[in-house]
C-alpha cells in the first residue's frame, strides 16, 4: 500500500499530501491512546476485531468514493448502489436459488452497471457529477424496494452466504487470529484500488482527470471512456460492499442505504484526498474510514450518547478539509 | 494534409493524424499542473506505454522523460518534478516534449513565448527551426510582430477571423499590417427601386 500517493510520489506531492496523511494518522493514534487510556475494554482483541469489521463496509464503500473524487468528481449513489447490489444478489441466491458464485457475480455486475450508467450520463450528458448520482441514488434506492416489494430478502437458504463477511479464514488456518473475512476482503480491495490508481493507465488517468481535464482532452485521449470506466470500477467496488453488508445481515435490506455515502466521502476526506481532485490515497482513505470506527466504538465504550458521534465525525470532516486547504495555499 | 484533403473532428482526431496544439493558456490547456514532468510528457501516449492489464511501464516513461528533459533542455530538478513548479518556459518544453514523444508532425504554437522571459524566449525560437529543419510543420500563432518576421517562411495574416492573405517570411512590417487591418467593405445602403 505504499505505493498509492499520486503518480511518481518523489517531490512536492508527497510532502504535503503524506503531511496531510501523517495528520489523520497521528488522529488515529491519538483517538486509539485516549479510548485505550479512558477505558480497559477499547484494547481487547475482540473489541479491535469489532472495530475492523465495522469499518470494512465503509472502508470499501470510501474506497470506491475515493477513485471518483480523484477525478474531481463525486458519487452520492454509492449507499443506495450497495443496497442494490445486495437486492440483486437475494435475488439471484434465494428467489433464483442459483449458486453462491453467480450471486457474487451479479452483485458486482450490477455494480459496474450502475457505475456505466452514472458515468455515461456524467461524461456524454454532461450533467454534473454531483446531480447525476444524486439521481442515480434516488432511482437505485427506488429499484431496491420495487425488486424486492419493500421487504429484507434472507440468504437463509444460501449456506454459506455469512461466511464471506463473517467467517474467518485465517481464523481457520491461523488459530488465535480469528479476523473475519470482512476485513480480509477490505484489506483486498485497498491493495487492489491502490495498485490500479498508481501503476496502471486507468489509475494514471483518474489523477490526469483530476488534476486538468481540458488538458487530457486535448491531448487526444478518449476522456469520456476513462471518466466511465473510473465510475464503472468504483460501481464494482460498491458491489463489493453490497456483498459484505448483506452477508454481514443476513439479509438484503432494500431501506438501508441512504447515509452511507456521507460516511464514505467523510472518510475520503478526513483521510486527505481533495474534493477538487488530483491527489488522493487509499490509503488515507482508509485512515479516515478507522478513525470513523474508532469514534464510534470508543464513545459507545465509554457510555456516550450515540448522537455525539455524529457532532464529532462533523467536526473532523470540517478540520480536515481546512487542512486541505491550508496545504493548498502553501503551493 | 501530405497532400490530401482531411476532415478534422476532435481534438482526439487531430491527435490521431499527428497534428499536436500548444495552446495559448498552459496552464489551462496544456499542462496538468498537479502531475510531474514525467506524466505531463506522456500524457498522450499513454496508450504506448501501457501493457497487460492496463499496467504501466514505469521505466520505459522514466526513460522517455528523461530523454525529452535532455533533448529540449528542460530545467528541472528530476522527471518526478511537479510540472507547476516549473518556470514558463519551462513548462512550454514539456507541453512540447508531450507532442514530439507523440511524433507529430504537425505542431501549432498558439502564442508560444507569451509571459516567458527574453532568454527562454530565444531558446524557443531555436527549438522551433531546429523542428522544422527536422521536417516537421510548424504553424505559429502569434501577435507579436517582430516575432513573426524573425521566425516564418510563410506569414498567413488575418483580420477579424478571416484570412486577407499569404506573404512569404520576410515581408515589410507595412505590407503585414496592411492585411492584417483589411477589414470588410462598410454595407452599402440600397436604395429602395
Amino acid at each position: 500500500m505504499t505505493e498509492t500517493a499520486a503518480p511518481a510520489p518523489k517531490s512536492g506531492i508527497r510532502i504535503s499530501g503524506a503531511f496531510h496523511r501523517l495528520l489523520a494518522f497521528s488522529g488515529l493514534i491519538a483517538l486509539v491512546v485516549v479510548f485505550s487510556l479512558a477505558s480497559p475494554n477499547f484494547m481487547q482483541t475482540q473489541n479491535i476485531l469489532a472495530i475492523l469489521q465495522a469499518t470494512s463496509v465503509n472502508g470499501v464503500l470510501a474506497i470506491a468514493a475515493t477513485l471518483v473524487i480523484i477525478t474531481g468528481g463525486i458519487d452520492l449513489s454509492v449507499g443506495t448502489l450497495m443496497t442494490f447490489c445486495a437486492v440483486i444478489a437475494g435475488v439471484i441466491l434465494t428467489y433464483f436459488g442459483l449458486p453462491l458464485p453467480l450471486g457474487v457475480l451479479g452483485a458486482i455486475l450490477a455494480g459496474t452497471a450502475s457505475g456505466l450508467v452514472s458515468g455515461t450520463v456524467i461524461a456524454k450528458l454532461k450533467v454534473p457529477p454531483f446531480i447525476a448520482t444524486l439521481g442515480m441514488m434516488l432511482i437505485l434506492k427506488g429499484l431496491s424496494l420495487v425488486i424486492s416489494g419493500t421487504r429484507p430478502i434472507y440468504f437463509n437458504d444460501t449456506p454459506g452466504f455469512t461466511q464471506i463477511s463473517q467467517g474467518s479464514i485465517v481464523g481457520a488456518l491461523v488459530p488465535g487470529l480469528p479476523i473475519p473475512n470482512g476485513v480480509l476482503i477490505l484489506f483486498a480491495v485497498a491493495l487492489l484500488a491502490a495498485f490500479v490508481l498508481g501503476k496502471t493507465a486507468l489509475g494514471r488517468y483518474t489523477f490526469a482527470l483530476g488534476s486538468n481535464e481540458e488538458a487530457v482532452r486535448l491531448s487526444g485521449v478518449n476522456v469520456d471512456r476513462w471518466k466511465i470506466a473510473v465510475y464503472a470500477t468504483a460501481g464494482s467496488i460498491c458491489g463489493v460492499a453490497g456483498l459484505l453488508i448483506a452477508s454481514r445481515l443476513n439479509s438484503a435490506q432494500p431501506a438501508l442505504g441512504q447515509g452511507y455515502e456521507l460516511d464514505a466521502i467523510a472518510a475520503v476526506v478526513i483521510g486527505g484526498t481533495s474534493l477538487s481532485g488530483g491527489r488522493g490515497t487509499v490509503l488515507g482513505t482508509l485512515i479516515g474510514a478507522l478513525i470513523i470506527s474508532v469514534l464510534a466504538n470508543g464513545l459507545r465504550i465509554l457510555s456516550v450518547a450515540q448522537e455525539w458521534q455524529t457532532v464529532v465525525t462533523g467536526t473532523i470532516i470540517i478540520l480536515a478539509v481546512y487542512a486541505d486547504i491550508l496545504r493548498r495555499r502553501t503551493l | 494534409m501530405r497532400g490530401q484533403r482531411v476532415g478534422i473532428a476532435s481534438p482526439r482526431d487531430a491527435v490521431e493524424k499527428g497534428i499536436g496544439y500548444l495552446s495559448e493558456d498552459r496552464k489551462l490547456f496544456g499542462l496538468a499542473t498537479g502531475l510531474d514532468v514525467r506524466n505531463n510528457i506522456a500524457l498522450a501516449s499513454l496508450s504506448r506505454f501501457t501493457g497487460p492489464f492496463g499496467v504501466l511501464d514505469e521505466a520505459g516513461m522514466a526513460r522517455a522523460a528523461e530523454g525529452a528533459i535532455r533533448q529540449l533542455a528542460i530545467k528541472t530538478p528530476s522527471d518526478t518534478q511537479e510540472a507547476r513548479l516549473l518556470s514558463g518556459g519551462n513548462q512550454q518544453k514539456v507541453v512540447i516534449a508531450k507532442w514530439l514523444l507523440r511524433d507529430c508532425d504537425i505542431l501549432i504554437f498558439d502564442e508560444p513565448t507569451r509571459g516567458i522571459d527574453v532568454g527562454a524566449k530565444s531558446e524557443i525560437y531555436k527549438l522551433l527551426n531546429a523542428l522544422a529543419a527536422e521536417g516537421k510543420a510548424i504553424i505559429v500563432i502569434s501577435s507579436e510582430l517582430p516575432e513573426i518576421l524573425r521566425l516564418s517562411h510563410r506569414i498567413a495574416v488575418m483580420c477579424e477571423g478571416r484570412l486577407t492573405g499569404i506573404l512569404p517570411g520576410g515581408s515589410s512590417q507595412e505590407e503585414i499590417m496592411r492585411l492584417a487591418t483589411m477589414r470588410e467593405p462598410a454595407m452599402e445602403l440600397r436604395h429602395a427601386g
